[in-house]
Formats: structure tokens, C-alpha cells, sequence
């Protein structure tokens, strides 16, 4: 379409093609004359007329690309290639908004990160590379257990229940079964994110936590291109707080300083790997004697008994081999892409195991007919994972359901082995003991991981599928139909063998068959346990789209643009789960379910789920000065309650742009350029449970009889969505500091603030227990949160051959509990024993516990002295804390308080890219957690045993300087105040803040160099991830902030959860 | 054009709106409900057998996670505060709830844990751990035996409540299946108020009431269920298939086959209600030993002692109580699906091995109880340095074997075999002797009590002498009864009430202690000394306050809020 200015004489005519830097046209390119009226756009195919002044100046823009100026020579016909801008306000959305729209015309916050701004994760996963890259979001890897999920929390709690996993979709599709850590990043073109139920509002009961969505890569316009990639890594766990055993002991010992036994004699190892007798000091074999104030644990094993490094005997060096190859290429009519990648992680836990995921992708586009376009996409992915169940292989019930951890409960077994025993210590037959205890006390809560790994054999193999089709009509200028169907499937098969261990002499004879591995075994002869899980989701969209462009349409003077959706969506899914044991396995082969001596089933299993909705929504947008949209969508769903009423969640936003008024342009628009205040409100739901609102009875077998049972918490048929509503206000900026320079050219700047209120939030009540149940589940809950982000991002420096650009992303987010329906305080007990508290007026994650007393006069609640004053010297403060002279006991307060939740004050990261001639690049991102806590809990369990190396510390106790076991055990046992042993307390609540340089990557491509005909790049990358990190927090990890991935409450507490990897990585990129 | 397209649009969502709607009601395909699945006689035996067996003793309450159900932690607490057993587990504090005030030594110095004043007193420590956080994290005994009773009778409300709604059931049917929810209401109620100082009398399926009452009208509660059942009991004639078929359907079948279970006929479900009823007013009275004296009083209990028309109830009730032969109600753990695991189901099976790896040791105070040469300790029990176990006040020398004694005829602890140990949930023939027994030695009929002491010990193959007719005194043939009480009745859940009951968990101030006793006490320096004289001051509170679960979710109502907590503390 040619927009005719008033003309000139000495005008010429100039024709020209916008295409980008692949070649493929830009349709709907703005051109426009720079210091006078006129200007045009190009067509479909990027063509197009202009009359203009010789040496005129253009400005060609197009959405999502860098505007560029282009002075008019003697020619008549231009080419224009347009760079893709990878900053934030040009670029277009469809996230949260339905139709394709430009940043600068939302009136909604959403983040969108591209591939190029993605690192290389060793692992290839998506939710390991948006690390950081997410203002606001609380995006971290809480394990480096290979194939674990990252925890993601976007925008605050709105569920307790439901955990804080957002909504994921790939190309307009729920991804549902499938995990997000399974697809192959190399596939993968953007990802955009909205983050609350303010601009998450179209997706309804799915939206509460934010939704993220992936594009997959498309064929470029051109011949066929081939890009391969393949890269290996060294994994290795972090321990940035030097975590170890003691390396001095208390115990008794000889005058050549030999550990003696009861009979006064050297210690030596006995037939089953153990030394039975080893006492301390004072008070003999006896677990008490680590409170005897007389105990010093001072001595060096440099005798009979030797100290060994457990933390390097378990963890070593895995490794990641990746390689993907892709093929891609587009027509006029059509586009392809097609790819092949494999992944091959080894686990740093005893290299026991290893994950290994193949992904098979294709991406396909065809304009059948004028107007009318089909597309499929399809994910194929087999990963096998034959990690050991216990050292990080898949373990048991509802591992179908996807983003599982793995079971680690062994990778950590050790932590309460004394140091003066060898874990990789095998006995006369070359087996390993299962467990190494002393004294029968030490060591008591121990257990050998190497004997798992002799004895566990786990093998889970499963096939993902992930296809979409998509139908696009362009009926005419004014209607766009829509369809889209996905499905996703996944099916999993997950076999566990525990040998017959009978032949051990350490769990058969010394712990007489008590000791053993085993799940649903009674006893040491092993077994077999199969679990199949199979989870098919399918989804199907259908919209229509109605747009208007007054101007052009109804010749309109008012520059008023409308664009309408009506929406249906369906979603269902068929989660299946079939599992069953044979005990008691043969010495000898066959070793199969055949050759066990009793089966059974464990669980048979169909969770049924549908959801359907209605959606409308409404835009109108103002030129370039503003806009407005609204709407609303309804969902009815299978685990709405009695009745199973629709669900109706309204939204409505509105931006302004003053910067698109003319007079702003000419003034303060010179420096700034760009201005958009936007404010939004929105409603969205998180689905309860499948069967949460149907009351049952449990269905079970006692021996050989059939029996009904009354579930100890009851259901309710009246059960409600849980619903978020959210506002946020925001506003979009361009500053254009030096407008002509190379430095700072253009500042952008994005920030929102946002609050809700979560209602409805289901969690079951405690009840009575004489009314026969001891819990309700209810929609019981209110929360609130707030929080704010803000992103800046500057191209630093810009010239000819060299560029920087930096980004900062910088969020702080609450979320406190406002009322419980009948009670004030909710309690939880994490995995680790840790306890926690759901209490009104407090924020999520609060842990409760004992404090220690920081002054003789402290008081309890009542305000009752602990310390008579007449005991005062009695007393003393050491580190802060008051101590008991005669038995160097920390005291504790009798009264638990909440000591505190872990939520940080805020998280930022900064990320910095250097360029020189597209050759050389370098690029780094720090990320800095403040103000953010965690329990230590691991550092507690240590302490039971004196293991902890804290214990071969000094501490000063009236006057006198030594190594006092009972003051480091104190910390740990019960006082005699009755809080009891490994109680929460105080001690073990640390600031966990860190620095850490999350990426560090320097690539060099010799491609324009070697000028080798065919290949366009040739590119060396070496990637250093998580390779330093600054803190103070004394355990392994500072970022294992969660018990449990996408818990809502269970974070804050370290309980012997897997550390990140610090990985060293080198890479070849090969483009043809 | 388009208007017609959105029209044609709409349709199809509308008729996509009509054909989802259907789709909605997906139920929940894996469980039964009470209204679809329990329509018959099977359906609803299967439901009163989980009702009792699952949510009364299995896993009836999230927080119990010491061993699994309802025997390895609430009989363990029994035998704990009895000082039969020892812990070094903190889980749900075994190893504090039963640390005594204070010890004198043979040497007559006092020895305290910390080496100062007396312990703190356990009514503090359980009080201070009274609350819902302390629940939660694991630290509050007071809530176990509470939430499971109040399940069990809570599900046999509902069984109640169900009998009606299946039409088809015959006279007889619906009898045994109320004797069943009444004798298992009785049974709660019985736990209840011997076991704490007040409760609630909750009769009504889902539905409780704040009007907390002392114990004695719990007591008075469970006697009248019991008795309800009983008369129910007496309405069914002997020879009725239906009781035989329905009874046969409400006991697992597994514990139809153990050598005391089986299918009682109606009179001897009697006897065992007589038992329960004769051990209702036993342990919830005062009988003090204190230091062997009959004449021992204690100044300040929660409980009265007994009187001679006391004795004579027990006696006459247990006369017409579990006889010889009768089947009792017992069970022995499952290859698969066990109602407990076969190596943790009840406190026995978790003190026996080699004490090294053992969440309880079975303690001193236990093993001093055998007379000399009695083949249980000899058969089930090794003792040696390899079983030497220190624990403060709890060390021992002794480990319980954990497989069969070798002996067919002597009593077996323990054994962790699957479906060798067999357990007793109520009375068995063994308690209703000794009942019996002390009731006559109490009457003053010492030989005929010490007769019925002797074939109590020959039916368990104690091999030791009888001590009926060698003219021991009163005092000393009541000796002898504690002592076997003591040992026979080991693992069964009833040693702290015998403690009480014998005045000893009392502290010496008011009349109390437990006297003779053996410790193995190791000084902070030097080898460990047995000492075969020490006198223990428990001092533990006599009947429970109320957990704070109940109280704080269940408010008192008016008047009655005095009673939640034990006034003696």
C-alpha cells in the first residue's frame, strides 16, 4: 500500500526489497523519509516505491528489528537488510496477548529471551539456560542431580498445594507431560514469559503462576542449512563452603595415640568392615558421651586409624557429551527444520549412573492455498536413565507425573560415616559393607553408598512425544481463523533390581539381615519393582480473530486500530501408573520377576482430567499513543466442585505512549525516545487436584482379605479453583543518551511493580481428631504478594567491529499468608525434619524452631527469666550465645519462634556480551542473591555424631581454649529442656546470600578467517558455568534453597540436597 | 460474510460446551465411596475390617513414623514408662519421655544425666512439647494414642451408621457387626481413659462435642460398649452360620490361623469382653508395692486404691474372662499387605537383635524381673559384651534374639520371621490369670493366687519352680505376681499402667518409687559398675494432659476446660 504525500518535481522514484539478515523479506517494513513528510511500507514480499529527494535519508523499521538509515545515492533501486534487535521494546510477543503484538504497544510486562542470549548449558536444557536471563523471576537449579528440574517461581506463591511451576507451552501448545529439561534448547528460537495473572488472565485456570512459552525454530528463506554442534563438559559439584569431616578426633586412645577397643588394644577392622568398639575419652562406648564437657576432640588420626575424604570418594567428575545437528531451509510456500541431538550425562555421584536423552525434531510450514497456512511441529525425544535409585535415579510412585527429582536419599547416607572409615573399603569376598558403625553408636544413622551402588541396578526408559498441528486461515483482511491441536505423550518404564544381599556378610551376619537396600523387600534377598507410567495429554485451540484498521478500512481520521479474540480451548489428560514388586531374588541368573518368590501389585492407577474454556478479548490500540484491552475467559473443569459451575476470570490493560505524539518527539524525545506507562489487572486460577473434591474411602489389602478404610483427612465436593488476582503497573523506556556516539546510544529500560491476592488456596485443615480425621481439605487459605522487576539493558558500546552490551535484571518478591479458615498456624515438617510453618501474618516458607539466648536476662514469652539471677555465674556468652560453664551447653529458649524464612531481599543478575568483528565474543552473567537464608540442616545431622568439622574447632569457655565436644553437640541435643534432639533451632539458620559467576564463555569463529567455501561458521566455545561463587553460607551450596523442586513451602531448608555443578565446557559449532 | 462465520463459529462452540459437560464428572475411578461400594454384607464386613484394623491400628495418623502403626509407638511408650525398654532415638523423644527425676546408686549418691539437681520432671517436659508445632515436628507423645483411639472409634461410628443403609443384611448379620463397632468403641474408649486424665464421649459418625469429661466417665463409657456388645452377643444363638460367616469376614483370615487367634463364638467374644472389663477398673486403680510393702500409700494420684469389693469385681469378671482354649484377638504380620511390618510392628520385634542397630534394648529393670533358670530369658535372651549397650539409666547387657528360641514350647518374645511373632490387641489368657491371680493373693486367697501364678508360668515354659504351697507371705506371693506380670506380659502395652498402678512412677516425696532395682551405671571415668540395688524416682505424670490437637482444635466447653490437663501437675 503506498501512502501518496504531496510531491515534488524533483522527486525520483525509488524501489527497494527489506529482507533481514537471511534474506527473508520483512513484510510491512516501514520506510519513511527522515527529515520530512512521507514514507511507506513494503509488501509481503518486502517491496517497495517511494518517491523521494535525491540524497534523502530513510529510516526503515520493522517490528523486531533495529531501525537503520540508509542515505539515497544515485541509484534507483535499494537493497536493505535489517538486523534483528535483540532488545526488549522492538521486539513482538504473543504470549499473554493472543495475537502477535509489539512490545511497544502492550500493556502488559513480558519477557522474551532468544536463543543467541541463551548460554550453553552442559546439560542443554532450557530451564538451566533462563537462569537469570527473567527479571524478577526466581528461576535457580536446586540440584545438580543429573535430569533434576530447576525450580521456577516466577512472580510470588499463589498455591500451597500446587507448588510454583508456571504454565509451559511450546508454540501455542501446553507442553504438559513431557519435562521442560527434555527438550533440546538447539530447537529452540525464544522463549517469552509472563509471569502473573495479570497478563497470564488468557489462560485462565492454568495461568496463576505465570506461563512461559518456546518457539521452535522455523527454516529460514534460502538453501538448506546445516548447523552442527557438539561439546563436552567436566561436571563437578560445588562445595563453596568447604563442607568436610573433622579431622581430629575425642576418642580413646593409646599412648601411641592407636583408637583401642574395649580391651584397651589397637582397633582393628573386624570381618564385616566395622571397628565395633571405639569409645570416647570420658563416658566410654556411649552415644552420650559427645555431651561430657570433658571430651576434646583434639586428636590427630595419625595412628591405627586413618581419616579419609568422603566428599572425594563419592563425588567425582561426571561429564556431558552433546551433539546436535540441524537441517533447515524455506521457499516461498514452504519452511522445514529438522534436527537430531543427543545428550550424554554421567552423574559426579560415583560416576554410578548416567542420563541420556536423544530429541528428534521437526518443524514444518506450508502455505496450502493463499491465506491458508498448516504447520506441524514434533518433539521426539528417548531418554534412558540408568542412575542407581538412591544415587539419583528415578524412584517410585508419581514419577510419571514428569519434573520428579530423583531419588538421592543414599547420595548423602554417608554424612554420618566416621571419617576414620574408607567408603570404598571392600571386605575379603570384594563386596562392600552396607553399613559402617562403631561403638554402636557411631555412625548409627549411616549407610554405604558404594553397597548401593553394588547392589541397586535402576534402568527407567521413556519416550516422549510432542506434536503440534496448526491451521491458520486468513479469511480476509478483517477475520484469522485458528486451530491448533497438541498432544503429548510420555511413557516411562522404570525396572529397580536389589540383589539378594544374603551372602553380605556386614548386613547378613553382623547386622543379622537387618541391614539391607531395599524398598518393598521385608528383608535382604532382594527384589524387583516395575513401575509403568504412561500420561497423555492432548490440547486443542480454536480462535478467530477480527481486526480493524479505521484508517484504512472505514477511511477513518482516527488512527484506531481493533483487534478482537473469541477463544475455545480444551485440554484432557490420562495419566496412568502401574506398578509392582517380586521379593526375594536367587542367588544365581535368571534374575528376573519370574524368579522372585512372592508378587505383588503396588499400584493401578488412571487419573482422568479435563478442562475446557471460553475465552474474549478485546484491543484497541490509538496509534502510536495508546491503547486498551479487555476481557475475560471461562473454564469449567473436571476438579471444580459439586456441580462443576464455570469459572469466570476477567482482565483488562491499558498503555499510553506519550512519546508517539508529534510534540514529543521533537523535544524531550531527542533523548527520551521512547515512553509507555502501562497498567494491567487480571484474574487466573490454579486447577485443585484430580480427585480432590470426590469423597472416598481407601481401598486396600490386609493379608489376604480386601478392606474399606476411612482416609485420615477427608475430601471436598465443594472444592473451588484457587484463584490469583493480580495488578501490576509498569512503564517501557528508551533513552537515547548519545544519540550519534558509540557509547550508550540507547538505554532501555523496563520495570513493573506488581501485587495480588491469592484466594481460595486449597490445603487440608487440621480437624480434631475425635471427630474421627485429623484433616479437611478446604479452600482455606489467603495470601498476598508483591514485588517488583526491572530490567535495563544497554548496547554499552557500539562501533563498526566491536560491541558490548549489558543487562541488568534485578526483581524482589514476597509473599506472606494472610488468614488459614479455623486456624492461625498450618504446620509442615519438611523431608529433612526441619519444622515449618504456615502462620498468618508470616511469609511463606517460615521455619519455627528454638532460638539460642543472647543475654543471661532473656525471657520467654511470658516474659519468665530462663536464668535465675542468682545462677548468673553460672553462665557465660560465647559467640554470642549464652553457655552453661560447667557443661558448655548453647542455651536454647524452651518456646519455639519463627526464626526466619530465607525469602531473599532481591535477586539480579548481570549479564555482559562482547563482540569483536562477529569473530570473537565473550560473554559472562553474575547473579546475586540478597538477604536470602537457608537452614542448615545437613550442617545439624553432622553435628550428631561430632562429624561436622566444626568440631576440630576452638572455643573459648571461661578462660579455657580446647576443642569441647559437648559445646558443638549442645547445638544439636536436647538440653533437657525437652525440645528434643535435632530440634529447629537458630544455630543452623545462616544468610545464604552469594555472588556467583553463573557463565563464563568465550567463543571464536574461524569461519571468516578460513574463508573456507560452504562453511559459514566455525566456531571453538569453551564455557565455564558456576565456576565461582562468593558466600558466607558454611554448607556446599547456597542455592539448594528448596527441599523439594516447585515447592511452595518447602524451601529455605538445606537437607543434604544435591549441590549445583560447576562445569568446564568445550565446543565446536559447525554451520553450513 | 463474516457475521455468518462468527455465528457458525459460536455454534460450534456451543455444541463443543454441550458435549464437554458430560466429560466433567470424571469421579475418581481408583477408590470406592461409602455410598456406591459398601451395599452389602461383603462390602460392608470389608469396610468395618479396615474401619478397625487400618484407621484404628495401622496408619492412622501421618506423624507416626517410628517403627509403622499403632503398636511399635503407643505399646512402646507402655514399655518405655514401665522401664522395660531403652532408646537412644530421639524420634518422637523415646529416649527422654522416661528418664527418671533422679537415681540413688548402691553407693547411696545421687546420679542425675546432668550431674546436678533432679531431671526435669517429665509432666514439664511432656507439657512443654504440648502443642500442635511440637506434634508436628514429631515431639509430642501425648498425641498418638489419642488420634488413633478417637480414629477407631470415630470409623466404628461409621460403621454404625452404615449398618442401616444395606438393606439385605440378615438379624444376625447386623448383631455381629454392631457387637464388632461397639466392642472396638469400648476398646478406644478403655485406651483412653486409662491412658489419659479426661476425654470425649463422641458417639455420632463425623461429629465430635467440646465437653471434655474426666476419666472415670470414659472408663464408665467403654464398659458401656462393651457391654452393649456383650448383650448383643448373648442375643445370637450359638450355632448361628450367619454370626460364623460375618465374624469369619470382619477377622482378617490371616489371624483366623495364629495359635490364640481364630473366630470366637459369641460366648467367647464374652469372655474377652469380661477380660477388658475386669482390666478397666485393674489399671485404673491404685494397688501400691512400693519396695515390696503392701502397706505402701500413695499421698497424691489421680486414682483411688483398691477396695476389697474391687478385687472381688476383677475376680469374678476375669473368673468368667478368657479361659483356656478361648480364641483372642491377635495378629501375625503378612508376606504382603501386613498390617505391620514383620521386623517393626510392635515394640518386641523392634527391641530384638543385636542390641548395635536397635531403635529400643530391652532394659535391666525387664531381665531382673525372670527367676532364676527361667527358660524365656535363658531361650530368648543372649547376654555378653557383644550385647552391652550404654545408655544412661538404660544400659544393658542383654539383647532379645529375633527369630524363633528354638523351643516349642517356651514362650517367644520376638521372632521377626514373617507371620511368627503374634500380637495381642486386647486381653489374652495370660493377663486374665494374672488377674485372677492377684485378685485372690489381694483377697487373701495367697495359694490359689500363686496356683494360677505357677500355671500362667508352665503355660508359658518358664521352667521354674512353683510357688504355690511354699508358704510364702502375702506380700511376698504379690512379689512374686508383679514380677510375672512383668515379664509375661512384655510387648502387650499394659507395663506403664502396672507401674502406676503399683504406686512406682510416683515420686518418693509422695510415696512412690521403684525400688532392688538393677542399673549399669557407667562414670564419666572407668569401667561401668552393675549396681543391683538402685532406687529409682520416676516421677512420671500419672494419667496424660489432653493433646493440644484436640484442645486447641476442639475448645472445651464451658465448665469443662479444667479437665484437658491432670490437676496432680
Amino acid at each position: 500500500m503506498l501512502v501518496t504525500m504531496g510531491l515534488h518535481a524533483q522527486m525520483t522514484q525509488i524501489t527497494g526489497k527489506v529482507t533481514d539478515a537471511t534474506g527473508t523479506p520483512i513484510p510491512a517494513a516501514t520506510i519513511r523519509l527522515k527529515n520530512g513528510k512521507g514514507g511507506t511500507s513494503a509488501d509481503l514480499q518486502g517491496n517497495f516505491t517511494l518517491k523521494a529527494p535525491p540524497n534523502a535519508v530513510l529510516l526503515i523499521s520493522g517490528i523486531g528489528y533495529e531501525t537503520k538509515e540508509v542515505k539515497l545515492g544515485s541509484s534507483a533501486t535499494i537493497a536493505i537488510q535489517l538486523s534483528t534487535d535483540s532488545r526488549s521494546l522492538s521486539e513482538v510477543v504473543v504470549t499473554g496477548v493472543g495475537v502477535a503484538t509489539s512490545k511497544k504497544k502492550l500493556g502488559i510486562s513480558v519477557e522474551a529471551v532468544t536463543a543467541s542470549q541463551l548460554p550453553a548449558t552442559p546439560t542443554a536444557s532450557i530451564d538451566q539456560a533462563l537462569i537469570g536471563k527473567i527479571p524478577g523471576a526466581q528461576i535457580s537449579s536446586v540440584s545438580g542431580n543429573p535430569g533434576d528440574p530447576v525450580n521456577i517461581l516466577l512472580r510470588g506463591i499463589n498455591s500451597i498445594q500446587g507448588g510454583t511451576m508456571p504454565l509451559i507451552m511450546l508454540d501455542g501448545i501446553q507442553l504438559r507431560t513431557t519435562d521442560l529439561n527434555s527438550l533440546d534448547l538447539s530447537t529452540i528460537e525464544r522463549v517469552e514469559v509472563v509471569q502473573g495473572a495479570a497478563s497470564a488472565a488468557l489462560y485462565g485456570a492454568q495461568g496463576a503462576n505465570g506461563v512461559i512459552q518456546l518457539f521452535s525454530k522455523k527454516g529460514r528463506k534460502g538453501p538448506l542449512a546445516i548447523n552442527f554442534s557438539t561439546s563436552y563438559s567436566a561436571n563437578q559439584y560445588i562445595n563453596s563452603g568447604h563442607v568436610n569431616k573433622a579431622q581430629l578426633h575425642p576418642y580413646a586412645t593409646d599412648a601411641n595415640n592407636n583408637i583401642i577397643d574395649g580391651s584397651g588394644n589397637p582397633d582393628t577392622l573386624n570381618y564385616a568392615g566395622v571397628y565395633p568398639y571405639v569409645a570416647y575419652t570420658y563416658g566410654g562406648a556411649a552415644r552420650s558421651g559427645i555431651e561430657n564437657p570433658l571430651n576434646i576432640n583434639n586428636k590427630p588420626y595419625n595412628a591405627n586409624l586413618k581419616w579419609y575424604d568422603h566428599f572425594k570418594e563419592v563425588f567425582q567428575t561426571g561429564s556431558t557429551l552433546n551433539n546436535s545437528i540441524n537441517f533447515s531451509g524455506a521457499g516461498d510456500k514452504a519452511d522445514y527444520a529438522f534436527g537430531v541431538s543427543n545428550n550424554h550425562t554421567v552423574s559426579p555421584v560415583m560416576k554410578n549412573g548416567y542420563v541420556d536423552r536423544t530429541n528428534l525434531t521437526s518443524n514444518v510450514g506450508v502455505e496450502l492455498f493463499k491465506g491458508f497456512k498448516l504447520r506441524s511441529t514434533t518433539q521426539i525425544i528417548y531418554t534412558r536413565n540408568t542412575m542407581v535409585p538412591g544415587l539419583g535415579g528415578p524412584q517410585y510412585n508419581g514419577y510419571g507425573y514428569g519434573n520428579q527429582p530423583g531419588g538421592v536419599g543414599n547420595i548423602f547416607s554417608w554424612l554420618n560415616t566416621p571419617a576414620f572409615y574408607q567408603l570404598n573399603a571392600k571386605l575379603s569376598d570384594g563386596t562392600y559393607p552396607a553399613k559402617q558403625v562403631s561403638g554402636n553408636y557411631l555412625g548409627a544413622n549411616a549407610f554405604n553408598p558404594f553397597y548401593v551402588q553394588e547392589y541397586v541396578i535402576g534402568t527407567d526408559n521413556r519416550v516422549d512425544v510432542v506434536q503440534d498441528f496448526d491451521a491458520d486461515y486468513k479469511l480476509s483482511k478483517f477475520v484469522e481463523l485458528d486451530a491448533k491441536y497438541g498432544i503429548n505423550y510420555r511413557s516411562e518404564g522404570d525396572q529397580v533390581t536389589y540383589l539378594n544381599q544374603s551372602l553380605n556378610v556386614n548386613s547378613s551376619t553382623y547386622f543379622a539381615g537387618g541391614t539391607y537396600s531395599g524398598w518393598y523387600a521385608p528383608d535382604n534377598t532382594g527384589e524387583i519393582d516395575k513401575f509403568q507410567y504412561n500420561n497423555t495429554f492432548q490440547n486443542f485451540l480454536a480462535n478467530a480473530y477480527i481486526r480493524t484498521d479505521w484508517e484504512k478500512d472505514f477511511h477513518s481520521k482516527l488512527p484506531i486500530t481493533t483487534s478482537t479474540q473469541v477463544g475455545f480451548d480444551w485440554r484432557k489428560t490420562r495419566y496412568t501408573e502401574f506398578d509392582t514388586y517380586g521379593l526375594g531374588l536367587p542367588l544365581a541368573p535368571p534374575i528376573n520377576v519370574t524368579a522372585t518368590s512372592a508378587q505383588g501389585v503396588i499400584e493401578d492407577y488412571v487419573e482422568p482430567f479435563v478442562t475446557y474454556g471460553y475465552l474474549v478479548n478485546q484491543v484497541i490500540d490509538f496509534g502510536d499513543y495508546g491503547g486498551i484491552a479487555g476481557g475475560f475467559r471461562s473454564d469449567f473443569s473436571s476438579a471444580f466442585g459439586e456441580g462443576s459451575k464455570a469459572f469466570t476470570f476477567p482482565h483488562a490493560n491499558a498503555y499510553f505512549t506519550p512519546s508517539g505524539f508529534k510534540s514529543w518527539e521533537d523535544g524531550i524525545g531527542n533523548t527520551l525516545s521512547f515512553v509507555k506507562v502501562r497498567a494491567a489487572y487480571g484474574q487466573a486460577g490454579i486447577q485443585p487436584g484430580a480427585f480432590q473434591r470426590y469423597p472416598v474411602i481407601n481401598q486396600g489389602d490386609l493379608g489376604q482379605n480386601l478392606t474399606y478404610s476411612i482416609p485420615s483427612t477427608s475430601n471436598n465436593p465443594n472444592l473451588g479453583v484457587e484463584v490469583s488476582t493480580e495488578k501490576e503497573i509498569g512503564t517501557d523506556l528508551s533513552i537515547s543518551a548519545a544519540k550519534q556516539g558509540q557509547w550508550l546510544n540507547q538505554i532501555n529500560i523496563s520495570a513493573t511493580y506488581w501485587e495480588r491476592k491469592s484466594k481460595n488456596v486449597i490445603w487440608t485443615v487440621n480437624t480434631a481428631p475425635s471427630q474421627g480425621i485429623t484433616g479437611e481439605l478446604t479452600n482455606a487459605i489467603t495470601l498476598h504478594s508483591d514485588g517488583y522487576q526491572v530490567q535495563l539493558n544497554l548496547p554499552v558500546y557500539k562501533a563498526k567491529n566491536f560491541s558490548w552490551d549489558f543487562t541488568i535484571n534485578y526483581g524482589h518478591q514476597i509473599s506472606v499468608l494472610d488468614k488459614i479458615q479455623g486456624e492461625t498456624q498450618i504446620l509442615l515438617t519438611s523431608n529433612g525434619g526441619t519444622s515449618q510453618v504456615l502462620q498468618a501474618g508470616y511469609k511463606i516458607g517460615q521455619i519455627s524452631g528454638y532460638k539460642a539466648l543472647t543475654s543471661l536476662d532473656a525471657t520467654n514469652q511470658e516474659g519468665v527469666p530462663y536464668i535465675a539471677k542468682a545462677d548468673y555465674g553460672n553462665y557465660t556468652m560465647v559467640n554470642g550465645r549464652v553457655v552453661d560453664t560447667a557443661r558448655h551447653y548453647i542455651q536454647f529458649t524452651n518456646e519455639t519462634y519463627p526464626i526466619g524464612d530465607g525469602n531473599p531481599k532481591f535477586t539480579a543478575s548481570f549479564i555482559n556480551g562482547f563482540n569483536y568483528k562477529g569473530m570473537l565474543s565473550l560473554s559472562f552473567q553474575f547473579d546475586w542473591i540478597y538477604g536470602s537464608h537457608l537452614y542448615n540442616q545437613t550442617k545439624e545431622w553432622m553435628y550428631r555424631d561430632g562429624i561436622h568439622q566444626d568440631f576440630a574447632k576452638n572455643v573459648t569457655i571461661s578462660g579455657r581454649t580446647a576443642q569441647f565436644t559437648s559445646y558443638w553437640s549442645s547445638a544439636y541435643y536436647d538440653d533437657g529442656s525437652g525440645n528434643g534432639n535435632d530440634a529447629a533451632r537458630d544455630y543452623f539458620y545462616e544468610s545464604s546470600s552469594f555472588l556467583r559467576l553463573r557463565n563464563l564463555s568465550l567463543g571464536f569463529d574461524a569461519a571468516s578467517i578460513l574463508k573456507i567455501s560452504g562453511i559459514k561458521r566455525l566456531q571453538l566455545v569453551l564455557t565455564g558455568r558456576n565456576i565461582w561463587t562468593k558466600t558466607k553460607y558454611s554448607g556446599m551450596d547456597p542455592e539448594m534453597t528448596v527441599g523439594s523442586p516447585n515447592s511452595s513451602w518447602d524451601r529455605t531448608v538445606d537437607q543434604s540436597t544435591i549441590p549445583n555443578i560447576k562445569s568446564y565446557q568445550v565446543g565446536l559449532n559447525v554451520g553450513f | 460474510m463474516s457475521k455468518n462465520k462468527l455465528l457458525f463459529l459460536s455454534l460450534m462452540l456451543l455444541i463443543g460446551s454441550a458435549s464437554c459437560k458430560k466429560q466433567l464428572d470424571v469421579g475418581n475411578p481408583n477408590s470406592p465411596t461409602l455410598v456406591s461400594d459398601v451395599t452389602n454384607e461383603a462390602s460392608l464386613a470389608a469396610f468395618a475390617q479396615g474401619a478397625v484394623y487400618v484407621d484404628g491400628f495401622q496408619q492412622s495418623n501421618a506423624y507416626n513414623w517410628l517403627g509403622n502403626g499403632y503398636f511399635s509407638l503407643n505399646y512402646s511408650y507402655s514399655e518405655l514408662l514401665g522401664d522395660m525398654v531403652g532408646s537412644t532415638d530421639a524420634n518422637e523423644i523415646v529416649n527422654t519421655i522416661n528418664i527418671p527425676y533422679y537415681v540413688i546408686l548402691d553407693n547411696s549418691t545421687k546420679y542425675t544425666s546432668n550431674g546436678g539437681a533432679n531431671n526435669e520432671a517429665q509432666a514439664t517436659q511432656l507439657r512443654v512439647g504440648n502443642t500442635r508445632a511440637s506434634t508436628a515436628a514429631g515431639y509430642n507423645p501425648l498425641y498418638y494414642q489419642w488420634c488413633d483411639m478417637y480414629l477407631l472409634n470415630g470409623s466404628c461410628n461409621t460403621i454404625l451408621a452404615e449398618i442401616p443403609t444395606v438393606k439385605s443384611l440378615s438379624a444376625d448379620a447386623v448383631s455381629t457387626i454392631q457387637a464388632w463397632a461397639y466392642f472396638w468403641k469400648g476398646y478406644a474408649y478403655s485406651v483412653i481413659g486409662s491412658q489419659y486424665t479426661a476425654g470425649l464421649i463422641s458417639d455420632v459418625a463425623g461429629a465430635t462435642n467440646g465437653n471434655y469429661l474426666i476419666k472415670d466417665s470414659i472408663i464408665a463409657a467403654s464398659n458401656a460398649n462393651f457391654s452393649k456388645a456383650s448383650s448383643i452377643l448373648g442375643g445370637i444363638s450359638s450355632g448361628s452360620a450367619d454370626y460364623t460367616r460375618v465374624i469369619g469376614e470382619l477377622i482378617p483370615t490371616t489371624y483366623q490361623g495364629t495359635p490364640h487367634g481364630g473366630i470366637p463364638t459369641p460366648t467367647v467374644w464374652i469372655h474377652n469382653i469380661n477380660t477388658m472389663l475386669a482390666r478397666n477398673i485393674l489399671v485404673n486403680k491404685l494397688s501400691p508395692f512400693v519396695n515390696g510393702s503392701l502397706s505402701a500409700t500413695i499421698s497424691k494420684a489421680s486414682i483411688p486404691v483398691m477396695t476389697q469389693s474391687d478385687w472381688q469385681n476383677v475376680l469374678s469378671l476375669a473368673t468368667s474372662g478368657i479361659q483356656t482354649g478361648d480364641a483372642v484377638f491377635t495378629a501375625t504380620s503378612d508376606p504382603v499387605n501386613s498390617l505391620y511390618p514383620t521386623k517393626d510392628g510392635n515394640i518386641t520385634l523392634m527391641a530384638a537383635g543385636p542390641n548395635s542397630d536397635l531403635v529400643f534394648q530391652p532394659g535391666l529393670r525387664l531381665t531382673q524381673n525372670f527367676n532364676a533358670g527361667d527358660q524365656r530369658l535363658a531361650l530368648d535372651f543372649t547376654a555378653g559384651p557383644a550385647d552391652t549397650f550404654y545408655n544412661d539409666y538404660f544400659s544393658t547387657v542383654y539383647s532379645l534374639i529375633n527369630t524363633s528360641n528354638g523351643s516349642s514350647t517356651v514362650y517367644n518374645y520376638s521372632d521377626q520371621d514373617i507371620g511368627a511373632y503374634e500380637l495381642f490387641f486386647a486381653g489374652s489368657w495370660e493377663e486374665n490369670t494374672l488377674m485372677m491371680a492377684e485378685a485372690n493373693i489381694m483377697l487373701g486367697n495367697t495359694d490359689a493366687g500363686l496356683t494360677l501364678v505357677d500355671a500362667e508360668r508352665n503355660y508359658q515354659g518358664a521352667g521354674v519352680a512353683a510357688t504355690a504351697g511354699t508358704g510364702l507371705t502375702q506380700a511376698q506371693a504379690y512379689n512374686q505376681l508383679v514380677r510375672e506380670r512383668r515379664v509375661a506380659l512384655f510387648g502387650r502395652g499394659l507395663s506403664f499402667w502396672d507401674s502406676r498402678r503399683w504406686g512406682w512412677i510416683y515420686d518418693i516425696t509422695q510415696g512412690g518409687g521403684s525400688y532392688g532395682n538393677k542399673l549399669l551405671y557407667l562414670p564419666s571415668t572407668g569401667a561401668s559398675v552393675m549396681n543391683v540395688n538402685a532406687t529409682f524416682d520416676y516421677n512420671f505424670m500419672d494419667y496424660w494432659d489432653i493433646p493440644a490437637d484436640e484442645v486447641i482444635l476442639n475448645p472445651p466447653s464451658k465448665g469443662t476446660a479444667s479437665v484437658v490437663t491432670n490437676p496432680n501437675y
